[in-house]
């Protein structure tokens, strides 16, 4: 058996999620800084590849990168390629779960005591010093439940994943992809061990989540 | 140093308009809560913007709507304290006393003689490696003062410092903070809703009611002499109510039912009188002057004094030759306090229901509304 689609899975979702991490947080901190009524025009835009079926985020993945857009034939010109590339797996992942860490992170960010932010503004320290060592950390279990949702979010990303990255087995499959391949060609066996590896790694992202993210009494 | 202010900040449902100047003393802010005090601060630090208006801090333009002029929190070197604190919950108390000195370039044996030196002085020592959720209301506090010392600032202002404590603990904090004030030795602007620990604290006070300031003046004189309605309410005067003056020292007291003479003179316009639950006293054998019997309508046992609820035996229409529409109002009940250590009284006891009292002219105030 081809193990090629777990390793192209995990290194994709890996990427994705350490992508989409740093995006996320970002645009956390980014967002907190508007008043209620921008914030809320932001979120919505934010949140939108999560709502979104992948398939339309798919679409316009492919719009975007195409050979025909600005952006795809500038990519040309430098001799890069997203549309059927792991490239374009990674940025498939990073697009869908990239809103889970967002919103995890910035609803963390929120619950944080704005006095704590103010303190230290009066102590005169820089905001970035304010948000890598204080307002990040103090957000830690909502940064890793943020991860544990993207990484799980990534690595189960099909729609948009066919769309722009294809099925080509070693390159692009990812387990997702796999079974639904395994399915098509009549591989029940195949397709079961896929299942249930994917279950078993589910099973423990969620560990992780339940031990930082919520759930506490 | 000082601290000159001069801002306009509006709510849905108040508008906070200050301006006073404070120079190197403990000034106390005393309101109510939810009176703007906190907002107060809060602007004079930067960490939240007034609509209009001009803030100095030691002479320097910190904000200035007209100039355009808004320093960020971080240029103002103001140190406030926070009600909770406000300590760096993942850092040890070093830790939040060291990040302090985040953007000083020093040599790192610098930074620990400083670090070790101001630890000594508020005596964390001993606690340096532990978390702040491990520590007492009264080490967090001397934690957060060490880290507003460490960063070396022009004033100091603190929002309810003492409220987040148990309050057998409040006292030897209060003491602890008072010390620590001294030693800074600045411009102090300290903000409670509490009248005795600004009494103690604070050499002058101001009164803010519904986000204006109502008095502004000495401690003491204030407490002695509260001038509107809401200082005497701030101050804890108990028994305030609105009079009519029916001579120059004479006031009717519809809500008493008592004409009562006063030592001040009584002003032409609307005002309020009143007096401290602790100046009304026994009567004399054959005084006369403010002396009214009074029925004892409940007597209550407090830890360390007797409360009385007095109503006056006087006829309903006190003021009939006047031209007031209110007739048989019924009359608001005054309270008396008797310190000392009298026999506790239990409920259901019997006590004496009829006792002629006196409210001493010397020790009523006349109050203006605003």
């Amino acid at each position: 058996m081809d193990w090629s689609p777990f390793f192209i899975s995990v290194k994709t979702s890996f990427f994705a999620t350490v992508l989409s991490f740093f995006l996320g947080i970002f645009f956390a901190w980014f967002v907190l800084g508007f008043g209620v009524r921008w914030r809320c025009v932001f979120d919505i835009i934010l949140s939108l590849p999560l709502v979104l079926p992948p398939t339309v985020v798919g679409f316009f993945l492919l719009l975007f990168f195409g050979w025909n857009s600005p952006v795809g034939q500038l990519l040309r010109y430098f001799g890069l390629r997203v549309v059927f590339s792991w490239e374009g797996a990674v940025i498939a992942a990073t697009v869908v779960s990239f809103p889970l860490i967002y919103r995890t992170v910035r609803a963390s960010f929120e619950q944080v005591d704005i006095s704590i932010l103010d303190a230290a503004r009066t102590l005169g320290l820089s905001e970035f010093t304010i948000f890598w060592r204080i307002l990040l950390p103090v957000s830690f279990p909502g940064c890793v439940a943020g991860v544990a949702l993207g990484f799980a979010r990534a690595l189960g990303e099909f729609g948009a994943t066919l769309m722009i990255a294809g099925n080509i087995p070693g390159r692009t499959q990812t387990i997702p992809v796999a079974i639904w391949s395994a399915v098509e060609g009549n591989e029940m066996t195949a397709a079961l061990i896929w299942v249930l590896l994917i279950v078993f790694i589910s099973f423990f992202i969620l560990i992780p989540l339940n031990i930082f993210g919520g759930n506490r009494t | 140093m000082s601290i000159d202010v001069d801002i306009v900040k509006r709510f849905s449902n108040f508008t906070l308009e200050v301006s006073f100047s404070v120079g190197d003393e403990r000034l106390g802010v005393l309101g109510a809560s939810g009176c703007g005090k906190s907002v107060m601060l809060r602007c004079i630090a930067g960490v939240m913007q007034p609509d209009s208006g001009r803030i100095a801090i030691d002479g320097l333009v910190v904000f200035d709507s007209k100039r355009r002029i808004n320093l960020p929190p971080q240029q103002r070197r103001t140190g406030l304290l926070f009600q909770q604190y406000a300590l760096f919950p993942t850092m040890t108390v070093r830790g939040n006393l060291a990040i302090t000195l985040s953007r000083a370039r020093m040599p790192r044996a610098e930074c620990k003689r400083r670090i070790d030196e101001i630890a000594d002085k508020f005596r964390l020592t001993q606690f340096m490696d532990q978390k702040p959720s491990q520590l007492s209301g009264g080490q967090q506090q001397r934690t957060a003062m060490a880290r507003i010392f460490m960063s070396a600032p022009k004033v100091i202002m603190l929002d309810e410092p003492l409220s987040a404590l148990d309050s057998f603990l409040r006292n030897s904090v209060e003491d602890e903070l008072l010390d620590e004030l001294k030693l800074f030795g600045g411009t102090v602007l300290f903000v409670s809703h509490n009248r005795d620990e600004v009494f103690r604290i604070c050499e002058r006070m101001l009164t803010i009611n519904n986000g204006k300031i109502s008095t502004f003046g000495t401690t003491a004189g204030l407490f002695h002499n509260p001038e509107t309605l809401a200082t005497a309410r701030l101050t804890g005067v108990k028994n305030i109510a609105p009079a009519i003056a029916t001579g120059d020292n004479l006031a009717d007291v519809e809500d008493w039912g008592l004409r009562i003479h006063t030592e001040t003179k009584t002003p032409k316009d609307n005002f309020f009188v009143g007096i401290r639950a602790h100046h009304i006293r026994e009567a004399l054998p054959n005084e006369q002057k403010n002396c009214f019997d009074f029925n004892v309508e409940r007597k209550q046992s407090e830890p360390f004094r007797i409360k009385e609820i007095l109503t006056a035996i006087t006829e309903n229409n006190i003021t009939k030759n006047t031209n007031s529409k209110i007739i048989n109002k019924t009359k608001i009940p005054l309270i008396r306090f008797i310190s000392g250590s009298q026999d506790p009284i239990f409920p259901n006891q019997e006590f004496q229901t009829t006792k002629r009292l006196c409210i001493p002219p010397k020790h009523i105030m006349i109050l203006k509304e605003t």
